[in-house]
């Protein structure tokens, strides 16, 4: 068989314009349309994700935040009197105690106050009065 | 939502737990390290005990002004019963509150140190014995159920009346003037403390002689405040046994005021001379 005989001849017709020097358009597959439903799964995965990412920016830098505030008051305990108490000398912790019983022995402080009753109760006149 | 719900409940969880162990504990107040429970487990169940009993006084003593004003105005046999009832009822709760307080008192006295033992022991007796006399008060009210028999034992309890402002303004102003009196004596053994330190320590002259004119300074400090607490002693024992009242103590409150703050004074001194 003649070579020529096996050639397509459909592909020929489809090349013809080319040869012609015409623009031809091409098949082209047409792209299958999305179903809407789907879009929107997409996109509402994407919002999720999106605040997830926030939310740990947000506890990172919560966590940075608490963090550095216990480290203040961790310098701030310095000042705890634990801590005073043992840089303080033995004299001036007994001085220091003694102030503190000298403030509740303080004479303008109330303490065990005079019963708050009735010592004149009776349930008829007094007849000496 | 289900798939967002899962790590939103993650870092959520992470947020409360970091929150929770991170958040640190409150330091405590100075004053809430130092202070020295000197209040023994007793003196606190009294002080408890005695509080309770002025709310259940307070109540039937409300309960008995009411059945008082309800008889004065009807006038009935049934209104008389409930306000004897009622009227027996508050001598019973008044009854009970006052041997609480004395007992309040007679444990604080007789841990208060500072005390010259003989006035205390005097004191501590008074207090017994008035706590005696109001237990029998007590026990005649049980049994007294008729209008004529409150009357008599409102009119008995007015001899307790009298003898219980005694024990008591004497007992307070005796536990005031301890305390100070401890206080100022710990202070002078500190001070002793402190010159016995210094004096082992090798000083310059200079330092020496600043030394010595702050001794002298605490010293003449410790005097004056003895001169005050002599005084209030000899106006304390001076005293007739009928002045101790409410006046009384007010006055030696006032009179320890000075003293007070002498020994505030001599306590900073003494804090002063450790960084000499």
């Amino acid at each position: 068989m003649n070579d020529d005989q096996q050639i397509n001849q459909t592909q020929f017709a489809f090349e013809e314009p080319i040869y012609e020097d015409r623009n031809v358009e091409m098949p082209v597959e047409k792209p299958v349309e999305n179903d809407p439903t789907e879009k929107k799964e997409v996109k509402r995965k994407q919002k999720a994700f999106l605040a997830i990412v926030i939310l740990l920016i947000f506890v990172s830098a919560l966590i940075i935040l608490i963090t550095n505030g216990k480290e203040t008051v961790e310098e701030a305990v310095v000042n705890d009197p634990e801590k005073i108490e043992e840089e303080l000398s033995p004299l001036m912790i007994r001085i220091e105690k003694l102030r503190v019983e000298l403030e509740e022995a303080d004479p303008t402080k109330q303490d065990l106050v005079f019963p708050p009753v009735d010592m004149e109760l009776r349930l008829d006149l007094d007849p000496n009065k | 939502m289900k798939k967002f719900f899962l790590p939103a409940s993650f870092v959520f969880a992470v947020v409360f737990s970091v929150i929770f162990f991170v958040t640190p504990v409150h330091a405590q107040s100075d004053s809430q390290v130092f202070i020295k429970d000197q209040t023994t487990d007793k003196i606190v169940e009294l002080r408890t005990l005695y509080r309770d009993q002025v709310k259940v006084y307070r109540d039937s003593e409300k309960a008995f002004r009411i059945a008082k004003t309800n008889y004065e105005n009807v006038q009935t046999l049934i209104s008389l019963e409930e306000s004897v009832e009622a009227t027996s009822q508050v001598m019973l709760d008044r009854s009970s509150v006052l041997i609480t307080y004395l007992e309040l008192l007679d444990t604080t006295l007789g841990n208060t140190a500072g005390v010259e033992l003989s006035t205390k022991s005097e004191s501590l007796k008074e207090l017994e014995s008035l706590i005696n006399a109001i237990k029998i008060h007590q026990e005649s009210i049980k049994v007294t159920s008729d209008r004529a028999g409150v009357n008599i034992l409102a009119d008995e309890f007015q001899a307790i009346d009298l003898a219980y402002d005694v024990a008591v303004y004497k007992a307070l102003a005796l536990i005031r003037i301890g305390k100070i009196q401890t206080i100022r004596d710990q202070a002078e053994i500190i001070n002793a403390d402190i010159i016995s330190k210094q004096k082992d320590e090798e000083a310059g002259a200079l330092l020496e002689s600043k030394r010595e004119r702050a001794y002298n300074e605490i010293d003449r400090s410790f005097k004056s405040i003895n001169n005050g607490l002599a005084d209030l002693s000899s106006s304390f024992i001076d005293s007739d046994s009928d002045s101790y009242n409410r006046s009384f103590y007010e006055n030696i409150l006032k009179d320890l005021l000075p003293v007070y703050a002498k020994i505030s004074q001599s306590l900073d001194h003494l804090e002063e001379l450790l960084t000499i």
